[in-house]
């Protein structure tokens, strides 16, 4: 282990960051309901210390493919927000948005791509202004990317930003889903420095 | 017959007819075997080079190449001289155009230290699939030294 996580977090300190992901768990949920219209609610908030290896067990399903939505934020903290949804969430999402049936998900045009990216970005600068408000940081959200690929090829490319840090990280995981579970995501943010998240 | 998850940043050694298998995004995967005495090992690189102090040398590829190499010669007492190498991965997932990301450049210079510690210890390269913008599935044959891939598509390919 490169940077043993234990002394850099306390477990003050990750109450505190447990109280901010609920905080914007919350406005998550809130701005994904109004973006597609249905209902979405928070089911789950933590923040945890954990083994990058675990991550991977977090995901939604790892049977068929996922969207995984990147939004890179910078400012006072500096990190990724990701946002992973299931296939089946992301057919959901898509239909809600573009207001047709989505019957695959083989072909991605600009219009679906746009259209998921602009779901991370809504839901990302919600997160992020919630965590701005509250502590009174500068956080600047940028264009969000997307990939649609097996999860576990996702959290790969993902768990890579964790390894740069050491073999444990801090993780503040969010899961939300529609009343009818037909969506279902899970949220996360991806620090880049925990030294300067220490701070919150 | 064993089929045997190499988890991310781990390694595993084998011998036929086992199969080690993985998935990987910006990852690379990197099968070493000896053609002769059907024994190998498939290492989870995640990162270039090994951070100062980082005891988990698995995560690297320049140190979980050499590591791989020597748990082989040491367990199946394989001369590396008879080794061979197939590698997978290194994907570049996320198309940060717009905004600088230390994960841009991940995939490819995975890729980069992979081939460099390849070269320096002299095991040939004899199959790959790398690179583009998708994940895969891997399966390494020991038996056949068949590298089974699958992206997103589900389309198999053999390298």
């Amino acid at each position: 282990m490169t940077h043993p996580i234990a002394p850099i977090l306390n477990d003050e300190q990750i109450q505190r960051l447990n109280t901010l992901a609920k905080l914007g768990a919350d406005k998550v949920a809130e701005s994904l309901s109004k973006w597609i219209r249905t209902e979405i609610v928070t089911s789950s908030a933590k923040a945890a210390v954990m083994h990058y290896s675990k991550l991977t067990e977090l995901s939604p399903s790892t049977e068929g493919l996922s969207t995984a939505i990147l939004v890179r934020v910078s400012g006072s903290i500096s990190g990724y927000l990701a946002f992973i949804f299931d296939e089946i969430s992301t057919k959901h999402i898509l239909a809600r948005i573009l207001r047709r049936d989505i019957d695959s998900l083989a072909e991605w045009d600009n219009l679906r791509r746009s259209a998921m990216e602009e779901t991370g970005n809504i839901i990302g600068t919600s997160f992020a202004n919630t965590l701005a408000m509250n502590l009174g940081l500068e956080i600047h959200p940028s264009s969000p990317v997307m990939a649609f690929d097996f999860p576990d090829a996702l959290w790969d490319t993902l768990l890579t930003q964790y390894a740069l840090e050491g073999d444990y990280a801090l993780s503040c995981q969010v899961t939300f889903n529609s009343p009818d579970n037909m969506i279902s995501g899970i949220f996360s943010v991806i620090p880049d420095d925990l030294q300067t998240w220490k701070a919150l | 017959m064993k089929v045997i998850n190499v988890g991310v940043g781990e390694l595993a050694v084998s011998a036929s007819p086992d199969i080690l298998k993985t998935i990987l995004g910006s990852c690379v995967g990197i099968a070493i075997y000896s053609p002769r005495d059907k024994v190998g090992g498939l290492l989870h690189i995640m990162l270039p080079r090994l951070n100062n102090g980082d005891m988990n040398r698995t995560k690297y590829a320049n140190s979980g190449i050499p590591e791989l190499i020597t748990i082989i010669e040491g367990k199946y007492g394989v001369n590396r001289r008879h080794m061979a190498a197939k590698i997978a991965g290194g994907a570049n997932m996320f198309s940060f155009k717009k905004t600088a990301s230390p994960l841009f450049d991940i995939g490819p210079n995975n890729i980069t230290a992979v081939r460099y510690c390849l070269n320096e210890l002299n095991i040939p390269i004899i199959g790959e699939d790398v690179g583009s913008n998708y994940g895969r599935r891997i399966e390494f044959h020991i038996d056949s030294g068949r590298m089974v891939i699958v992206g997103p598509d589900k389309q198999a390919i053999d390298r």
